[in-house]
């Protein structure tokens, strides 16, 4: 835990450190345009260094909570969230209705769920998707792959 | 006279068939996500929130603050039936409310929790109901610099007194802040830190933003953890006659209701503050006066009234300074600032004087959720408690293809549903690292009221615009909120030396 909050307020850091210097020297604001990114960044930039040097020396902070994981591992963190990613390309490769009931149909199948339970599933997502979001609320949900529509 | 024809023409506006529609669609689904534990009612919020883009302002706000105002009344059956809290202001709740369901008294419980939750959500419109005209001369003392005070004071103290410690609250909200100064400055103009991207030119969204920081984190726990969250419990014992006296029991201890809503109202006023700490303020209220404070903890029906009425009862308090100042008094209440701001709204002493029927309006949507969902969930609360026996791995991708629809639907862009994956790496470092969640939504949605607050008070008053009494006073405030943590373990130290 300890590497990860010293790698969170690093990158904080760089990231505060990159967008202000950005807007000095790259896109040269005038103060008007600067003055309260200059204010607010000034702050995170000392919190944030404050915060990195706490970490570094183990400091732990009032109110802080005891360490409760949200995944046992790594390797389960990693897992978990690729398979929620999976959601991404799926629905870029084969537009949102095709791509969410297929990705819902292999995530419930990968997971354990029968065959029935999940063809199920997935032709219900299917038609939400196809009643609510295109004919009750009009939205114009890319029907194939983005980019490639008709 | 005027004010009380306001209440009827709100009530006759709130009562049109296509509004309580709006209200019983949104009610289950602010009940269910108060019921399932970790998926709390943010996650609720920032998911609906899409969905009133396009919408009137009624309509929409209606949508968002039917589901917001049910969510603990769902939480507190989870708290008694599982002992798990559905969202953190039911905490306090499990304390007595799952020792009575052990003892099989859980409808008892359930019954208690549901009427005073539903009775202190209308305690709650009544105080709201009667602030919101005297609410006028005093929001006309607020010119910019005491705006943007205000706005201030309200992220230090929701980083203050929320969840974490101090010092990460503090950079969360600035963060918060930080990241609303992308694309076009409201002042000027000129887009800011735009990085050559058409899409950083309107800056990130508050749509992604907050179903990136809110879902995202508790999708990944609930598929990581695969079962579901009532795996081990048993609500076969409660029975319809069971939580018909847990609500006979609300009109028994009227004092102890009063009080605690009372207190539920008061705390929800304060920006910020609210959430957790006033149901067990309630409680503590609760245990002091009561006849039997030995019994709290092991079943105590006082312990279940006591949270739950001011529970509901907080938001009301909390719509007083949102629709009044534009500064959220509960962390829901940040978000539903977002909902004005999807809108074309901006909460503030503007629009009490323009908008007074649409605030009246709330409060009666308020009033009315409140009342359907206790209805509701005394008659099903056992039926609908079932849903915390669906499994993580079929919960989890059903509510990831709602967040990547919901997201793609409020703009039409797909953009929009990347951003919410990289939001989400964000809002689980936060969760994971301990850092406020809603203390960077809150600087987020107060940017542009900070800036431009800011840049009227010295194009106006130049450097010596926080001299103005109420500024000062707001000021005194704000330092005395920051700094009463290091005044409070001083104070202990001292105590812990001489005795």
């Amino acid at each position: 835990m300890k590497i990860f909050e010293i790698a969170f307020s690093a990158t904080l850091l760089l990231f505060v450190v990159a967008i202000i210097g950005a807007g000095m020297f790259v896109y040269n604001y005038p103060l008007n345009v600067m003055r309260f990114p200059y204010f607010v960044g000034g702050f995170l930039l000392l919190m944030g260094l404050w915060r990195l040097k706490g970490a570094i020396q183990g400091e732990r902070l009032d109110g802080e909570r005891e360490a409760d994981p949200t995944t046992e591992s790594v390797g389960q963190f990693a897992r978990t969230a690729a398979w929620l990613l999976a959601i991404l390309p799926a629905v870029w490769i084969l537009g949102y209705p095709a791509g969410i009931s297929l990705y819902l149909l292999v995530y419930f199948l990968v997971h354990g769920q029968g065959w029935l339970t999940s063809i199920i599933l997935s032709l219900a997502a299917l038609a939400v998707t196809y009643f609510v979001f295109i004919v009750f609320l009009r939205v114009n949900l890319p029907l194939w792959p983005i980019g490639l529509a008709p | 006279m005027e004010y009380f024809s306001l209440l009827s023409d709100g009530f006759l506006r709130v009562m049109r068939p296509d509004l309580l529609l709006i209200m019983l669609a949104a009610i289950p689904f602010g009940l269910i996500f108060g019921l399932v534990p970790g998926l709390s009612g943010l996650t609720a919020l920032a998911i609906l929130l899409p969905f009133i883009y396009g919408m009137q302002p009624l309509p929409g706000l209606a949508l968002l603050l039917s589901a917001h105002a049910v969510i603990y009344t769902g939480g507190s059956v989870s708290a008694i039936i599982l002992g798990i809290p559905g969202s953190p202001p039911n905490a306090a709740t499990v304390l007595d409310g799952f020792p009575m369901a052990r003892q099989g008294r859980g409808g008892e419980a359930m019954g208690a929790a549901l009427a005073s939750s539903g009775l202190g959500g209308i305690f709650g419109v009544l105080v709201l109901v009667a602030i919101l005209p005297i609410l006028e001369p005093i929001v006309l003392l607020f010119g910019s610099p005491e705006t943007f005070f205000l706005a201030l004071m309200g992220v230090a103290f929701i980083a203050v007194v929320g969840e974490g410690p101090m010092q990460k609250g503090l950079i969360a909200g600035a963060l918060g802040i930080f990241l609303a100064l992308f694309g076009y400055q409201s002042v000027t103009g000129v887009p800011r830190f735009w990085l050559g991207s058409d899409y950083l030119l309107d800056g990130f969204r508050i749509i992604p933003l907050a179903l990136g920081l809110f879902a995202i984190p508790e999708l990944i726990a609930l598929s990581a953890k695969g079962r579901s969250v009532a795996h081990d419990s048993d609500e076969s014992r409660i029975t319809f006659a069971q939580v018909m006296e847990g609500v006979r029991q609300v009109f028994r201890h009227p004092l102890l209701f009063f009080k605690s809503s009372a207190i539920g109202a008061v705390v929800g006023v304060v920006p910020g503050v609210g959430g957790e700490t006033s149901p067990f303020v309630a409680y503590a209220a609760a245990k002091q006066t009561s006849k039997h404070p030995e019994l709290f903890g092991k079943g105590s029906i006082e312990g279940v009234i006591a949270p739950e009425s001011s529970n509901n009862a907080k938001e009301g308090g909390a719509l007083v300074p949102t629709l009044a100042f534009g500064i959220p008094g509960s962390t829901g209440m940040a978000l539903l600032l977002g909902g004005f701001l999807i809108l074309g709204l901006e909460p503030g002493p503007e629009f009490l004087k323009e908008h007074m029927d649409l605030g009246v309006g709330l409060a009666m949507v308020v009033a009315i959720s409140n009342l359907l969902a206790a209805a509701v969930m005394i008659l099903l609360a056992r039926y609908i408690a079932q849903i915390t026996h669906l499994k993580g791995h079929i919960l989890a991708p059903l509510l990831l293809a709602i967040v990547v629809l919901g997201t793609f639907a409020s703009k039409q862009n797909p953009l929009d549903v990347v951003y919410v994956f990289i939001f989400g790496a964000l809002g689980y470092a936060l969760k994971e690292l301990n850092y406020s969640r809603a203390a960077l939504i809150l600087g987020f949605v107060l940017t542009n009221a900070i800036e431009s607050s800011l840049h009227i008070s010295l194009r106006s008053y130049g450097w010596s615009f926080w001299l103005r009494p109420v500024s000062l006073i707001i000021i005194a405030l704000l330092a005395l909120g920051i700094l009463w943590p290091v005044i409070k373990r001083r104070l202990g130290a001292r105590k812990g030396g001489a005795s």
